[in-house]
């Protein structure tokens, strides 16, 4: 494939080459999420070609970092108000992505010295999700670690870290007959005045592409019986802000992100869940969604 | 109660009603999740982590404008160095 489209959460990326011995290869996950026979100008061009960027005069500003760990995942160069992401494609292909803070163009080039086709996702992690994540919080959106269920007829999300339960209570809802909307990763986006919706993302298995208008936001405590505590104001912000996926390395896409989840802890309703995961749960929770 | 603290990380601080929102400007990916909602008197104590300003100073500054007993400010500003400390680090004057 020479070039293909893919929408996820409304947001249109527009993927293309002109290299005769590049092919773009899309992964299974995006499946769904690719526009067929569609005109429109998408709201992000990504153009991929393979060489290596002329680099003077760049220098580092982030080196996204465990703490546990001395390696790099990825590294952000910037020259003037020019800015390159540099990381690797399966810790193979060296990459680097250009792109200014728009973010509304990416020429990703791969250093290959492969003589033949090249066959790549330029989607693969961790770019793919990158891209994903600072085109989401350009468009009044913001990328999160949660569980987003659709239940009767309202938009449920479970925030909490790893280990917290994300995945037992959506498991839980699910055989209640709630929809699994995802149960790992979701994009919040603003869609009207004060809507905003849950969208599933390309994940690593094919799945349908889902979204529905965001409702409730609970955030996961263990607890030894079900409990409820509403969150209000910064205690709501700084709690939602904390599952986001926030690899900001400009103060404005941190402003940017306050922004957008204070509007979103004013639209949808954010409480503290503590919860025993058993079944329990759903008639708990279906008081406090139908009071 | 003579320790002194500085900021680990630059700040993005957001006044938000009568509170703030601060973000840590971090590339540690631990780090990015400690966000923290601070009311008055906490952004208050925030100001005043130089690495300069002894903590038992920190805790009369707030006696004197707030009005409040010093087991009270103390207590204060006890708290928040806990509930900071993955993004203040202790100064150690040589």
């Amino acid at each position: 494939m020479k070039s293909y489209k893919i929408n996820i959460a409304e947001i249109v990326y527009q993927v293309s080459t002109d290299e005769t011995g590049l092919i773009l290869n899309p992964h299974p996950g995006y499946k769904n999420f690719l526009l067929i026979d569609n005109n429109e100008a998408p709201d992000i061009a990504i153009s991929v070609k393979t060489g290596k960027p002329n680099l003077n005069g760049y220098r580092p500003v982030f080196n996204a970092s465990l703490s546990t760990s001395a390696a790099s995942l990825w590294k952000i160069y910037k020259f003037e108000n020019h800015y390159c992401l540099n990381t690797r494609f399966q810790e193979k292909n060296e990459v680097y992505a250009m792109f200014d803070i728009s973010f509304s163009r990416w020429d990703i080039f791969i250093a290959s010295t492969h003589k033949d086709v090249l066959i790549i996702d330029p989607f693969s992690y961790p770019l793919g999700p990158i891209i994903m994540l600072y085109s989401t919080l350009i468009s009044n959106g913001v990328m999160i670690h949660a569980s987003g269920i659709r239940f009767h007829n309202k938009g449920l999300i479970f925030c909490g870290v790893s280990g917290s339960g994300k995945t037992t209570i959506s498991e839980i809802f699910k055989n209640a007959g709630a929809e699994i909307i995802n149960d790992d990763r979701l994009i919040i986006r603003r869609t009207g005045e004060s809507i905003f919706n849950i969208y599933n993302t390309p994940m690593y298995y094919t799945d349908k592409k889902k979204q529905f208008q965001l409702n409730y936001c609970f955030f996961l405590e263990k607890s030894e019986q079900n409990s409820c505590i509403q969150l209000s104001g910064t205690a709501s912000v700084a709690r939602f802000s904390a599952s986001c996926l926030q690899h900001n390395f400009h103060k404005d896409l941190i402003t940017k992100q306050i922004d957008t989840v204070e509007t979103i802890c004013n639209t949808a309703a954010t409480c503290r869940l503590g919860f025993v995961p058993d079944k329990k749960i759903i008639s708990y929770v279906e008081k406090l969604i139908n009071p | 109660m003579n320790k002194i603290y500085n900021k680990k990380y630059e700040c993005v601080v957001r006044k938000s009603g009568d509170e703030y929102i601060l973000v840590p400007v971090t590339d540690d990916i631990a780090t990015m999740k400690h966000i923290y909602a601070l009311n008055e008197i906490g952004m208050f104590i925030w100001e005043r982590i130089d690495g300069k300003t002894p903590v038992n100073e920190i805790a009369e500054q707030i006696i004197s404008d707030y009005e409040t007993d010093k087991e009270t400010a103390i207590r204060d500003v006890q708290a928040f160095i806990k509930k900071m400390a993955p993004i203040i680090e202790e100064i150690f004057e040589n």
